[in-house]
Protein backbone atom coordinates (compact mmCIF):
# COMPACT_ATOMS: atom_id res chain seq x y z
CA UNK A 1 0.00 0.00 0.00
CA UNK A 2 3.10 2.25 1.03
CA UNK A 3 4.61 1.54 -2.02
CA UNK A 4 1.16 2.54 -4.16
CA UNK A 5 0.70 5.98 -2.26
CA UNK A 6 4.64 6.99 -2.80
CA UNK A 7 4.47 6.27 -6.33
CA UNK A 8 0.98 7.64 -6.96
CA UNK A 9 1.95 10.66 -5.11
CA UNK A 10 4.07 12.79 -7.13
CA UNK A 11 1.93 11.83 -10.20
CA UNK A 12 -1.14 13.36 -7.84
CA UNK A 13 0.81 16.62 -6.56
CA UNK A 14 2.21 17.07 -10.60
CA UNK A 15 -1.05 16.92 -11.85
CA UNK A 16 -2.80 18.82 -9.03
CA UNK A 17 -0.24 21.80 -9.22
CA UNK A 18 0.00 21.93 -12.85
CA UNK A 19 -4.32 22.31 -12.83
CA UNK A 20 -4.08 24.77 -10.61
CA UNK A 21 -2.08 27.04 -12.68
CA UNK A 22 -3.88 26.32 -15.44
CA UNK A 23 -7.01 27.43 -13.40
CA UNK A 24 -5.70 30.91 -12.16
CA UNK A 25 -4.31 31.60 -15.47
CA UNK A 26 -7.58 30.98 -17.36
CA UNK A 27 -8.94 33.62 -14.73
CA UNK A 28 -5.99 36.00 -15.75
CA UNK A 29 -7.20 35.26 -19.49
CA UNK A 30 -10.74 35.63 -18.59
CA UNK A 31 -10.27 38.66 -16.51
CA UNK A 32 -7.88 40.80 -19.06
CA UNK A 33 -9.88 39.89 -21.98
CA UNK A 34 -12.72 41.80 -20.28
CA UNK A 35 -10.70 44.43 -19.79
CA UNK A 36 -8.81 44.17 -23.18
CA UNK A 37 -12.83 44.45 -24.53
CA UNK A 38 -13.77 47.46 -22.84
CA UNK A 39 -10.83 49.44 -23.06
CA UNK A 40 -11.25 49.04 -26.99
CA UNK A 41 -15.07 48.92 -26.65
CA UNK A 42 -15.72 45.84 -27.95
CA UNK A 43 -18.74 43.31 -27.69
CA UNK A 44 -18.85 39.69 -26.04
CA UNK A 45 -18.18 38.24 -29.60
CA UNK B 1 15.54 49.95 -8.88
CA UNK B 2 13.90 46.77 -7.90
CA UNK B 3 9.88 46.37 -9.05
CA UNK B 4 8.00 44.63 -7.20
CA UNK B 5 6.54 41.84 -9.15
CA UNK B 6 8.68 42.86 -12.29
CA UNK B 7 12.22 42.66 -10.88
CA UNK B 8 14.74 39.72 -9.99
CA UNK B 9 12.82 36.96 -8.78
CA UNK B 10 14.35 33.06 -7.49
CA UNK B 11 13.27 30.18 -8.94
CA UNK B 12 13.69 27.31 -6.44
CA UNK B 13 14.21 24.52 -9.00
CA UNK B 14 17.44 25.85 -11.03
CA UNK B 15 18.69 28.03 -8.07
CA UNK B 16 18.78 31.25 -10.78
CA UNK B 17 17.61 34.52 -10.23
CA UNK B 18 16.45 35.85 -13.50
CA UNK B 19 14.38 39.27 -14.05
CA UNK B 20 10.40 39.00 -14.15
CA UNK B 21 9.67 41.75 -16.75
CA UNK B 22 11.68 39.76 -19.27
CA UNK B 23 10.02 36.59 -18.82
CA UNK B 24 6.56 38.55 -18.70
CA UNK B 25 7.31 40.35 -21.88
CA UNK B 26 8.82 36.83 -23.37
CA UNK B 27 5.26 35.07 -22.38
CA UNK B 28 3.25 38.27 -23.51
CA UNK B 29 4.86 38.29 -27.12
CA UNK B 30 4.51 34.56 -27.51
CA UNK B 31 0.88 34.60 -25.99
CA UNK B 32 0.14 37.10 -29.01
CA UNK B 33 1.58 34.78 -31.28
CA UNK B 34 0.14 31.72 -30.65
CA UNK B 35 -3.05 33.23 -30.33
CA UNK B 36 -3.05 34.85 -33.82
CA UNK B 37 -1.42 31.59 -35.90
CA UNK B 38 -2.78 28.81 -33.62
CA UNK B 39 1.28 27.25 -32.58
CA UNK B 40 2.83 26.87 -29.45
CA UNK B 41 5.81 28.83 -30.60
CA UNK B 42 9.19 27.01 -28.52
CA UNK B 43 10.80 27.83 -31.51
CA UNK B 44 10.36 31.83 -30.17
CA UNK B 45 10.62 30.75 -26.50
CA UNK B 46 13.12 28.53 -26.31
CA UNK B 47 16.35 30.69 -28.16
CA UNK B 48 15.26 33.72 -25.83
CA UNK B 49 15.35 31.83 -22.87
CA UNK B 50 19.24 31.11 -23.69
CA UNK B 51 19.67 35.07 -24.25
CA UNK B 52 18.36 35.76 -21.03
CA UNK B 53 20.16 33.51 -19.00
CA UNK B 54 17.70 31.34 -18.53
CA UNK B 55 19.02 27.62 -17.54
CA UNK B 56 18.60 25.49 -20.77
CA UNK B 57 18.11 22.19 -18.79
CA UNK B 58 14.75 23.85 -17.75
CA UNK B 59 13.99 25.66 -20.81
CA UNK B 60 12.14 23.35 -22.72
CA UNK B 61 10.04 22.00 -19.82
CA UNK B 62 9.32 25.30 -18.12
CA UNK B 63 8.45 26.30 -22.42
CA UNK B 64 6.01 23.43 -22.34
CA UNK B 65 4.17 24.04 -19.41
CA UNK B 66 3.71 27.47 -20.14
CA UNK B 67 2.70 26.93 -24.06
CA UNK B 68 -0.25 24.33 -22.34
CA UNK B 69 -1.65 27.12 -20.25
CA UNK B 70 -1.53 29.63 -22.85
CA UNK B 71 -3.26 27.35 -25.65
CA UNK B 72 -6.41 26.71 -22.88
CA UNK B 73 -6.48 30.39 -22.71
CA UNK B 74 -6.19 31.11 -26.38
CA UNK B 75 -8.40 28.00 -27.43
CA UNK B 76 -10.90 29.02 -25.09
CA UNK B 77 -11.52 32.17 -26.89
CA UNK B 78 -11.21 30.88 -30.50
CA UNK B 79 -13.94 28.10 -29.65
CA UNK B 80 -16.26 31.44 -28.76
CA UNK B 81 -15.52 32.77 -32.03
CA UNK B 82 -16.39 29.26 -33.86
CA UNK B 83 -12.96 28.57 -34.77
CA UNK B 84 -12.50 25.46 -33.18
CA UNK B 85 -13.49 22.14 -35.05
CA UNK B 86 -13.67 19.71 -32.06
CA UNK B 87 -14.50 16.55 -34.40
CA UNK B 88 -11.52 17.19 -36.06
CA UNK B 89 -9.19 18.32 -33.41
CA UNK B 90 -10.19 14.96 -31.31
CA UNK B 91 -9.71 13.14 -34.06
CA UNK B 92 -6.11 14.49 -35.47
CA UNK B 93 -4.88 13.78 -31.64
CA UNK B 94 -5.11 10.01 -32.41
CA UNK B 95 -3.00 10.05 -35.60
CA UNK B 96 -0.71 13.03 -33.86
CA UNK B 97 0.02 10.63 -30.62
CA UNK B 98 0.46 7.32 -33.45
CA UNK B 99 2.82 9.77 -35.59
CA UNK B 100 5.05 10.86 -32.50
CA UNK B 101 5.87 7.43 -31.65
CA UNK B 102 6.87 6.77 -35.32
CA UNK B 103 9.05 9.75 -34.74
CA UNK B 104 11.01 9.18 -31.42
CA UNK B 105 11.37 5.77 -33.20
CA UNK B 106 12.68 6.86 -36.24
CA UNK B 107 15.43 9.20 -33.98
CA UNK B 108 16.26 6.67 -31.95
CA UNK B 109 17.03 4.21 -35.01
CA UNK B 110 19.02 7.47 -36.88
CA UNK B 111 21.11 7.80 -33.35
CA UNK B 112 22.44 4.14 -34.17
CA UNK B 113 23.28 5.21 -37.42
CA UNK B 114 24.86 8.40 -36.29
CA UNK B 115 23.20 10.70 -38.67
CA UNK B 116 20.43 12.12 -36.16
CA UNK B 117 21.98 15.82 -36.02
CA UNK B 118 22.51 16.52 -39.48
CA UNK B 119 18.48 14.75 -40.84
CA UNK B 120 17.09 16.73 -38.66
CA UNK B 121 18.52 19.72 -38.64
CA UNK B 122 18.47 20.03 -42.73
CA UNK B 123 14.80 18.74 -42.34
CA UNK B 124 13.73 21.58 -40.44
CA UNK B 125 15.62 23.99 -42.52
CA UNK B 126 13.75 22.60 -45.35
CA UNK B 127 10.44 22.18 -43.66
CA UNK B 128 10.20 25.93 -42.44
CA UNK B 129 11.73 27.27 -45.99
CA UNK B 130 9.92 25.53 -47.93
CA UNK B 131 6.46 26.54 -46.41
CA UNK B 132 7.41 30.06 -45.88
CA UNK B 133 8.31 29.99 -49.52
CA UNK B 134 5.15 29.08 -50.46
CA UNK B 135 2.83 30.52 -48.45
CA UNK B 136 4.43 33.63 -49.38
CA UNK B 137 4.23 33.17 -53.29
CA UNK B 138 0.66 32.00 -52.61
CA UNK B 139 0.10 35.71 -50.92
CA UNK B 140 1.57 37.40 -54.13
CA UNK B 141 0.00 35.37 -56.69
CA UNK B 142 -3.64 35.99 -55.13
CA UNK B 143 -2.94 39.52 -54.11
CA UNK B 144 -1.09 40.89 -57.26
CA UNK B 145 -3.25 43.08 -58.93
CA UNK B 146 -6.26 43.35 -56.10
CA UNK B 147 -5.24 47.32 -55.54
CA UNK B 148 -6.12 48.38 -59.15
CA UNK B 149 -9.64 45.46 -58.66
CA UNK B 150 -12.13 46.58 -56.70
CA UNK B 151 -12.62 43.49 -54.40
CA UNK B 152 -9.49 42.46 -52.56
CA UNK B 153 -8.57 38.32 -51.56
CA UNK B 154 -9.54 38.36 -47.98
CA UNK B 155 -8.59 34.31 -47.86
CA UNK B 156 -7.43 31.92 -50.48
CA UNK B 157 -9.64 29.37 -51.53
CA UNK B 158 -9.17 25.81 -50.80
CA UNK B 159 -6.11 24.09 -52.17
CA UNK B 160 -6.21 21.46 -55.14
CA UNK B 161 -5.08 19.05 -53.13
CA UNK B 162 -7.29 19.50 -50.06
CA UNK B 163 -10.15 18.99 -52.72
CA UNK B 164 -8.58 15.81 -53.91
CA UNK B 165 -8.63 14.97 -50.32
CA UNK B 166 -12.11 15.83 -49.68
CA UNK B 167 -12.92 13.91 -52.77
CA UNK B 168 -11.76 10.66 -51.39
CA UNK B 169 -14.99 8.79 -50.30
CA UNK B 170 -13.09 5.81 -47.81
CA UNK B 171 -15.99 4.94 -45.56
CA UNK B 172 -16.44 6.14 -42.49
CA UNK B 173 -17.08 9.55 -43.23
CA UNK B 174 -17.32 12.56 -41.01
CA UNK B 175 -18.97 15.61 -41.20
CA UNK B 176 -16.51 18.50 -40.23
CA UNK B 177 -19.22 21.25 -38.99
CA UNK B 178 -17.30 23.84 -38.52
CA UNK B 179 -15.13 23.33 -41.44
CA UNK B 180 -17.97 22.86 -43.67
CA UNK B 181 -16.79 20.09 -45.91
CA UNK B 182 -17.21 16.08 -45.54
CA UNK B 183 -14.34 13.96 -45.27
CA UNK B 184 -12.67 10.59 -44.90
CA UNK B 185 -11.86 9.56 -41.15
CA UNK B 186 -9.04 8.08 -42.75
CA UNK B 187 -7.43 10.78 -44.66
CA UNK B 188 -7.74 12.75 -41.04
CA UNK B 189 -5.62 9.91 -39.02
CA UNK B 190 -3.15 9.82 -42.13
CA UNK B 191 -2.25 13.49 -42.05
CA UNK B 192 -2.01 13.78 -38.16
CA UNK B 193 -0.17 11.11 -38.40
CA UNK B 194 1.87 12.41 -41.01
CA UNK B 195 2.52 15.45 -39.20
CA UNK B 196 2.86 13.91 -35.69
CA UNK B 197 5.90 11.98 -37.42
CA UNK B 198 7.37 15.15 -38.58
CA UNK B 199 6.91 16.21 -34.47
CA UNK B 200 7.78 13.32 -33.21
CA UNK B 201 11.27 13.27 -35.26
CA UNK B 202 12.18 17.19 -35.11
CA UNK B 203 11.30 16.93 -31.38
CA UNK B 204 8.95 19.87 -31.64
CA UNK B 205 5.06 20.42 -30.83
CA UNK B 206 3.87 20.56 -34.24
CA UNK B 207 1.77 23.18 -34.58
CA UNK B 208 4.02 25.32 -37.39
CA UNK B 209 3.73 21.92 -39.55
CA UNK B 210 0.18 20.94 -38.30
CA UNK B 211 -1.53 24.53 -39.22
CA UNK B 212 -0.22 24.51 -42.94
CA UNK B 213 -1.30 20.58 -42.87
CA UNK B 214 -5.37 21.84 -41.89
CA UNK B 215 -4.97 24.77 -44.83
CA UNK B 216 -3.47 22.77 -47.30
CA UNK B 217 -4.09 18.86 -46.98
CA UNK B 218 -7.81 19.02 -44.92
CA UNK B 219 -8.63 22.50 -46.82
CA UNK B 220 -9.92 24.23 -43.30
CA UNK B 221 -10.37 28.15 -43.27
CA UNK B 222 -7.23 29.81 -42.04
CA UNK B 223 -9.08 31.09 -38.56
CA UNK B 224 -10.33 27.17 -37.99
CA UNK B 225 -6.69 25.96 -38.76
CA UNK B 226 -5.52 28.33 -36.02
CA UNK B 227 -8.79 27.58 -33.64
CA UNK B 228 -8.29 23.38 -34.02
CA UNK B 229 -4.49 23.54 -33.92
CA UNK B 230 -4.62 25.54 -30.57
CA UNK B 231 -6.73 22.76 -29.29
CA UNK B 232 -4.60 20.00 -30.23
CA UNK B 233 -1.79 21.83 -28.38
CA UNK B 234 -3.58 22.06 -25.49
CA UNK B 235 -3.80 18.50 -25.62
CA UNK B 236 -0.10 17.76 -26.17
CA UNK B 237 1.69 20.66 -24.44
CA UNK B 238 -0.20 19.21 -21.12
CA UNK B 239 0.80 16.09 -21.82
CA UNK B 240 4.39 17.37 -22.30
CA UNK B 241 4.04 19.48 -19.24
CA UNK B 242 3.17 16.67 -17.23
CA UNK B 243 5.88 14.56 -18.53
CA UNK B 244 8.69 17.27 -18.10
CA UNK B 245 7.29 18.49 -14.75
CA UNK B 246 8.02 14.58 -13.47
CA UNK B 247 11.31 14.76 -14.65
CA UNK B 248 11.80 17.75 -12.25
CA UNK B 249 12.72 20.28 -15.30
CA UNK B 250 9.57 22.82 -14.88
CA UNK B 251 10.48 25.60 -13.48
CA UNK B 252 7.74 26.23 -12.17
CA UNK B 253 7.88 29.94 -11.01
CA UNK B 254 9.00 31.21 -14.07
CA UNK B 255 6.29 29.00 -16.14
CA UNK B 256 3.78 30.84 -13.78
CA UNK B 257 5.56 34.45 -14.81
CA UNK B 258 5.60 33.86 -18.28
CA UNK B 259 1.74 32.57 -18.53
CA UNK B 260 0.31 35.83 -16.37
CA UNK B 261 1.98 37.51 -19.64
CA UNK B 262 1.13 35.03 -22.43
CA UNK B 263 -2.61 35.01 -21.20
CA UNK B 264 -2.68 38.72 -21.72
CA UNK B 265 -0.80 38.20 -24.72
CA UNK B 266 -3.09 35.39 -25.97
CA UNK B 267 -6.30 38.05 -25.82
CA UNK B 268 -4.80 39.76 -28.03
CA UNK B 269 -3.77 37.49 -30.64
CA UNK B 270 -7.12 35.28 -30.26
CA UNK B 271 -8.73 38.94 -30.93
CA UNK B 272 -6.84 39.99 -33.58
CA UNK B 273 -7.93 36.70 -35.72
CA UNK B 274 -11.00 38.81 -35.95
CA UNK B 275 -9.57 41.76 -37.76
CA UNK B 276 -7.01 40.38 -39.95
CA UNK B 277 -7.64 38.55 -43.38
CA UNK B 278 -7.32 34.87 -43.30
CA UNK B 279 -4.65 36.02 -46.28
CA UNK B 280 -2.57 38.15 -44.07
CA UNK B 281 -2.53 35.65 -41.33
CA UNK B 282 -0.84 33.03 -44.05
CA UNK B 283 1.90 36.16 -44.62
CA UNK B 284 2.39 36.78 -41.26
CA UNK B 285 2.91 33.26 -40.69
CA UNK B 286 5.37 32.66 -43.06
CA UNK B 287 7.22 35.24 -42.65
CA UNK B 288 7.62 33.98 -38.87
CA UNK B 289 8.29 30.66 -40.69
CA UNK B 290 11.14 32.42 -42.59
CA UNK B 291 12.97 33.95 -40.01
CA UNK B 292 12.31 30.83 -37.47
CA UNK B 293 14.42 29.27 -40.56
CA UNK B 294 17.72 31.61 -41.25
CA UNK B 295 17.52 31.18 -36.88
CA UNK B 296 17.82 27.54 -37.46
CA UNK B 297 20.92 28.35 -40.01
CA UNK B 298 22.64 30.13 -36.94
CA UNK B 299 22.11 27.20 -34.85
CA UNK B 300 23.52 25.13 -37.58
CA UNK B 301 26.34 27.59 -37.91
CA UNK B 302 26.98 27.18 -33.89
CA UNK B 303 26.82 23.17 -34.10
CA UNK B 304 29.62 23.22 -36.80
CA UNK B 305 31.44 24.99 -34.05
CA UNK B 306 30.49 22.95 -31.35
CA UNK B 307 31.67 20.33 -33.79
CA UNK B 308 35.48 20.99 -33.31
CA UNK B 309 35.19 20.06 -29.27
CA UNK B 310 32.39 17.92 -28.53
CA UNK B 311 33.92 14.85 -29.62
CA UNK B 312 36.85 15.42 -26.96
CA UNK B 313 34.13 16.82 -24.26
CA UNK B 314 32.02 13.51 -25.02
CA UNK B 315 35.16 11.35 -23.78
CA UNK B 316 35.92 13.24 -20.74
CA UNK B 317 32.68 13.38 -19.74
CA UNK B 318 31.60 9.91 -20.48
CA UNK B 319 35.33 8.87 -18.51
CA UNK B 320 34.50 10.84 -15.41
CA UNK B 321 33.18 9.58 -11.95
CA UNK B 322 30.80 12.03 -11.25
CA UNK B 323 29.07 11.32 -14.90
CA UNK B 324 29.23 7.43 -14.35
CA UNK B 325 27.76 7.67 -11.04
CA UNK B 326 24.72 10.04 -11.85
CA UNK B 327 24.26 7.65 -15.24
CA UNK B 328 24.04 4.69 -13.04
CA UNK B 329 21.21 6.27 -10.92
CA UNK B 330 19.37 9.49 -12.67
CA UNK B 331 20.32 8.79 -15.86
CA UNK B 332 18.93 5.23 -16.24
CA UNK B 333 15.59 7.01 -17.49
CA UNK B 334 16.94 9.15 -19.79
CA UNK B 335 17.79 5.75 -22.42
CA UNK B 336 20.87 6.10 -24.46
CA UNK B 337 24.41 7.04 -23.60
CA UNK B 338 24.07 10.48 -25.83
CA UNK B 339 20.98 11.88 -24.29
CA UNK B 340 22.84 10.98 -21.42
CA UNK B 341 25.70 12.97 -21.58
CA UNK B 342 23.81 15.72 -23.19
CA UNK B 343 21.52 15.91 -19.96
CA UNK B 344 24.85 15.85 -17.96
CA UNK B 345 26.24 18.69 -19.68
CA UNK B 346 23.24 20.57 -19.48
CA UNK B 347 23.17 20.15 -15.75
CA UNK B 348 26.77 20.26 -14.74
CA UNK B 349 27.93 23.33 -17.11
CA UNK B 350 30.28 24.72 -14.26
CA UNK B 351 32.04 21.62 -14.65
CA UNK B 352 32.14 21.87 -18.54
CA UNK B 353 33.09 25.82 -18.09
CA UNK B 354 36.19 24.10 -16.20
CA UNK B 355 37.36 21.59 -18.67
CA UNK B 356 37.48 24.36 -21.07
CA UNK B 357 39.29 26.44 -19.10
CA UNK B 358 41.99 23.84 -19.56
CA UNK B 359 41.78 23.00 -23.05
CA UNK B 360 43.95 24.66 -25.81
CA UNK B 361 43.02 27.91 -27.40
CA UNK B 362 41.53 26.34 -30.61
CA UNK B 363 38.80 24.60 -28.14
CA UNK B 364 38.18 27.84 -26.28
CA UNK B 365 37.73 29.78 -29.16
CA UNK B 366 35.61 27.40 -30.99
CA UNK B 367 33.32 27.29 -27.78
CA UNK B 368 32.60 31.54 -27.45
CA UNK B 369 32.02 31.38 -31.56
CA UNK B 370 29.08 28.72 -30.68
CA UNK B 371 28.30 31.08 -28.06
CA UNK B 372 27.82 34.09 -30.30
CA UNK B 373 26.17 32.25 -33.15
CA UNK B 374 23.62 30.89 -30.40
CA UNK B 375 22.84 34.18 -29.17
CA UNK B 376 22.41 35.58 -33.00
CA UNK B 377 19.67 32.92 -32.87
CA UNK B 378 17.75 33.81 -29.70
CA UNK B 379 18.36 37.61 -30.44
CA UNK B 380 16.76 36.99 -33.83
CA UNK B 381 13.56 35.19 -32.52
CA UNK B 382 13.43 37.93 -29.27
CA UNK B 383 13.24 40.21 -31.51
CA UNK B 384 10.66 38.77 -34.25
CA UNK B 385 8.61 37.44 -31.31
CA UNK B 386 8.62 41.36 -29.86
CA UNK B 387 8.53 42.98 -33.87
CA UNK B 388 5.19 40.55 -34.67
CA UNK B 389 3.61 41.26 -31.39
CA UNK B 390 3.44 44.88 -32.25
CA UNK B 391 2.65 44.00 -35.79
CA UNK B 392 -0.56 41.66 -34.84
CA UNK B 393 -1.58 44.38 -32.16
CA UNK B 394 -1.21 47.99 -34.45
CA UNK B 395 -3.49 45.88 -37.10
CA UNK B 396 -5.97 44.63 -34.36
CA UNK B 397 -6.44 48.28 -33.74
CA UNK B 398 -6.67 49.57 -37.06
CA UNK B 399 -9.68 46.62 -37.35
CA UNK B 400 -11.35 47.93 -34.42
CA UNK B 401 -11.32 51.72 -35.43
CA UNK B 402 -12.63 50.15 -38.99
CA UNK B 403 -15.24 48.31 -37.85
CA UNK B 404 -16.69 51.25 -35.31
CA UNK B 405 -16.37 53.68 -38.22
CA UNK B 406 -18.59 51.32 -40.66
CA UNK B 407 -21.13 51.19 -37.64
CA UNK B 408 -21.80 54.52 -37.50
CA UNK B 409 -21.67 54.85 -41.55
CA UNK B 410 -24.31 52.40 -41.18
CA UNK B 411 -26.39 53.44 -38.14
CA UNK B 412 -25.72 57.39 -40.51
CA UNK B 413 -27.48 55.53 -43.72
CA UNK B 414 -30.65 53.60 -41.87
CA UNK B 415 -31.03 57.14 -40.12
CA UNK B 416 -31.27 59.13 -43.96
Amino acid sequence: MAAIVSKIMPILFTVVMLAVMMVLMMGVGWASGKIIRKIFGIGGK
Amino acid sequence: MDIPLLGMIYLPISGVEIMAWKLILLGFCVGVIGGFFGVGGAFMVTPALNVFGFPMAYAIGTDMAHIAGKSIVATAKHRKYGNVDMRLGLLMIFGTAVGIEFGANFIMWLEKVGRVDVTVRYTYMVLLFGLSGYMLYEYFKLTKGTTETAKPVSDADTSGLALKMQKLKIPPMIHLKTSGFHMSVWVILGVSAFTGFLAGFLGVGGGFIRMPALMYVIGCPTRVAVGTDLFEIVITGAYGAFSYAMKGRVEIIAAAVMLIGAAVGAQFGTLATQYVKGLKIRLYFASTMLLAGVSVIFKHIAGTYKGVYSSDLNAWVKANPDFIQWAQGEGVKLGSAKVQVRDWLLMNKDAVKGWLAQQSDVFQQAKAMETMWNNYSGYLMLGASVGLSILIISKMIQGVRLEKRLAVQARATAGE
